[in-house]
């Protein structure tokens, strides 16, 4: 059987450096180690140019080369013949090898000495087993695409975006045992994600936010790709998200309004994959876990095609048209009791305080700001998404904006806070306001 | 040049060294394969390379056209790294002790990779080899480089200037 290089993944994951040979145009051959082999598809794939080598040197003037891999399961190994293409220097693909790259550096205390200047293209004209090793594989880590299966037809029975991020970060833990793992959202106007969703944290850490290009989530989410660090980086770590707030002087740097990024203190696993639909950029899955090697590139497919799966569903529940709603009866109100709680709104940056207790910021806060607003004035408590997406006072940064999410946010962050302020679904597109204590709205108009 | 591979050189590389080879044909096109060890003369000026024939048939037959050969070792735990390169690579007859010496090269590899966590099942099937496959290739070193990741890595070891 002809192997080809779907078959042999494996290897390129290994702890076993890949070797390479090439030809320098006045036949002298030339060997050396290298650090990465990423798989780029079935046919090709990328090495990392690090260093004015020999080995770049030949490949320039001489594109035929060849490499050897070793099965990190059973000592087998692989010969690949090679014809270099191109070098990349910027795009998904360069910036997925640095992130690797910086992952593979700190694992081998080479950090500060590996550097990516590119990454090198080669089509894979031949595949051979050179060495087919007589140890047996061990046992596979459960079949993925069963599990795959049974994820997918859960996420296609959700009715609403809660359920469906609910339902995604679940049976990512039942079906694949991953059992670290959040949603983030993009905020496209502001240029970062916002977690939704998360599972396996002390902290949910809903309403958290990391900038378009910052660390492992940032980059895969301006990238677009997948990104799959095997060893804990530094460079990438994920830290904690910096402060926007903090740009204009006075009033925003003596309010604390950050929420810790959940995360796991020793991560050395890392996934990131993009959600995409169509051409536009939906939010990232993160995955992580405190094993070294721990996603292969089995799990990577697994959550790319999980990623796919809740985009498309994203979209469609998103645009679901929502029932008009016809005049009704106001609900009755729920009797506010006890002392008033003080509700600030900073005109600023949309931050919304419950008494000394940061709530949320941005179009959330806005959102939160009017309801608490049209309750208080005894307009009404109960609203629809519908008329939200056009109420001028949210300033939606664009249509297409995922409303729903941002809701998702607020009632979470309610509920963790146990504030006096409840929002409650009451159907397709509509919820209540619960206010527990009576509500004392004091607005903060922003500095001039 | 004798002093081109100095005692410490001989050394590591005849110690528990990941060593590939590469030949080239007459279309520069190269072919690569693994060493299973070596040994070197008295004098340091020969290496004698132990491969595996059914694995490395093209880089045989280019030996056989060409001569030139170029080989990389590596010690995994430090990464320290040598390539040798020469002109006159050819097959000879394996010496009377050279399938125990390919035998007691895997068993060091079995220590020098179980210390950075690799199992002694998983070194033992890497290297594994018929010993009636075996074969040598012994080539005299003309270029020596260091290969060791980083900024150093290319320039020629000191002995060669």
């Amino acid at each position: 059987m002809k192997l080809s290089l779907d078959d042999i993944r494996g290897c390129l994951d290994g702890a076993i450096p890949s070797t390479m040979a090439t030809c320098a145009a006045d036949g002298t051959p030339n060997v050396a180690f290298l650090s990465q082999v990423e798989y780029v598809d079935a046919e090709h794939v990328a090495l990392s140019f690090q260093f004015f080598n020999k080995t770049r040197a030949n490949v320039l003037a001489n594109p035929h080369a060849q490499s050897l891999l070793v099965d990190p399961r059973t000592g087998s190994s692989f010969r690949l013949t090679l014809r270099y293409l191109r070098t990349e220097t910027s795009g998904p693909l360069f910036e997925r090898m640095k992130a690797k790259l910086a992952g593979i550096a700190s694992h081998t205390g080479m950090s500060g000495v590996f550097h990516l200047r590119g990454s090198d293209v080669y089509r894979v004209l031949e595949v051979e087993c050179t060495h087919c090793s007589t140890l047996p594989p061990p046992p596979p880590r459960g079949n993925r695409l069963p599990a795959l299966r049974t994820i997918a037809q859960k996420l296609t029975a959700c009715a609403d975006l809660e359920e469906l991020f609910e339902r995604a970060l679940s049976s990512l833990g039942e079906s694949l045992g991953i059992e670290h793992a959040m949603l983030l959202v993009l905020d496209a106007v502001g240029g970062k994600l916002y977690t939704v969703a998360s599972r396996g944290y002390t902290a949910s850490g809903i309403g958290s936010e990391i900038a378009l290009g910052e660390g492992v989530v940032g980059v895969a989410a301006r990238e677009r790709t997948p990104i799959r660090i095997g060893h804990m980086t530094i460079e990438y770590g994920y830290g904690r998200a910096i402060r926007s707030s903090a740009e204009h002087a006075g009033l925003s740097e003596l309010i604390e309004t950050e929420i810790p990024l959940p995360g796991l203190p020793e991560s050395r696993s890392q996934l990131a994959v993009p959600i995409v639909a169509g051409a536009r950029l939906l939010g990232v899955l993160y995955v992580e876990s405190t094993r070294d090697s721990r996603f292969d590139y089995d799990d990577e497919d697994a959550l790319a095609t999980v990623a796919a799966q809740l985009g498309s569903a994203m979209l469609h529940l998103q645009d679901a048209p929502e029932p008009a709603v016809g005049a009704q009866a106001p609900a009755a109100r729920l009797q506010a009791s006890g002392a008033p709680v003080e509700v600030r709104h900073y005109a600023e940056n949309d931050s919304v305080f419950l008494g000394e207790d940061y709530l949320i910021k941005g179009v959330a806060g806005a959102i939160f700001w009017a309801l608490v607003r049209d309750y208080a004035d005894g307009k009404r408590n109960e609203f629809s998404n519908r008329e939200l997406r056009v109420d001028p006072r949210i300033r939606l940064p664009d249509v297409s904006d995922n409303l729903e999410a941002r809701l998702i946010l607020l009632e979470r962050r309610l509920n963790e806070r146990d504030a006096c302020v409840k929002i409650e679904k009451t159907g397709r597109g509509r919820f209540r306001l619960c206010v527990h204590r009576p509500l004392k709205l004091v607005e903060i108009p922003a500095p001039r | 040049m004798a002093d081109l591979i100095s005692s410490e050189l001989a050394e590591l590389l005849q110690g528990a060294v990941s060593m590939v080879v590469a030949s080239r044909d007459a279309d520069l096109r190269p072919h690569i394969g693994r060493a299973l060890g070596c040994r070197l003369s008295k004098d340091r000026r020969e290496v004698t390379l132990f491969l595996v024939a059914s694995r490395c048939g093209e880089l045989l037959a280019d030996f056989r056209a060409n001569g030139h050969v170029s080989m990389v070792a590596v010690l995994p735990s430090t990464h320290r790294s040598v390539q040798l390169k020469g002109v006159d690579a050819r097959s000879v007859a394996l010496g009377a002790d050279d399938r125990s010496r390919v035998a007691a090269y895997r068993e060091r590899m079995v220590v020098e990779l179980g210390a950075i966590g690799h199992d002694s099942a998983f070194v033992r099937a890497a290297f594994a080899a018929d010993p009636a496959d075996l074969v040598a290739v012994r080539f005299t070193p003309a270029l020596a480089y260091n290969q060791t990741p980083g900024p150093e890595a290319g320039k020629p070891l000191a002995g060669a200037a």
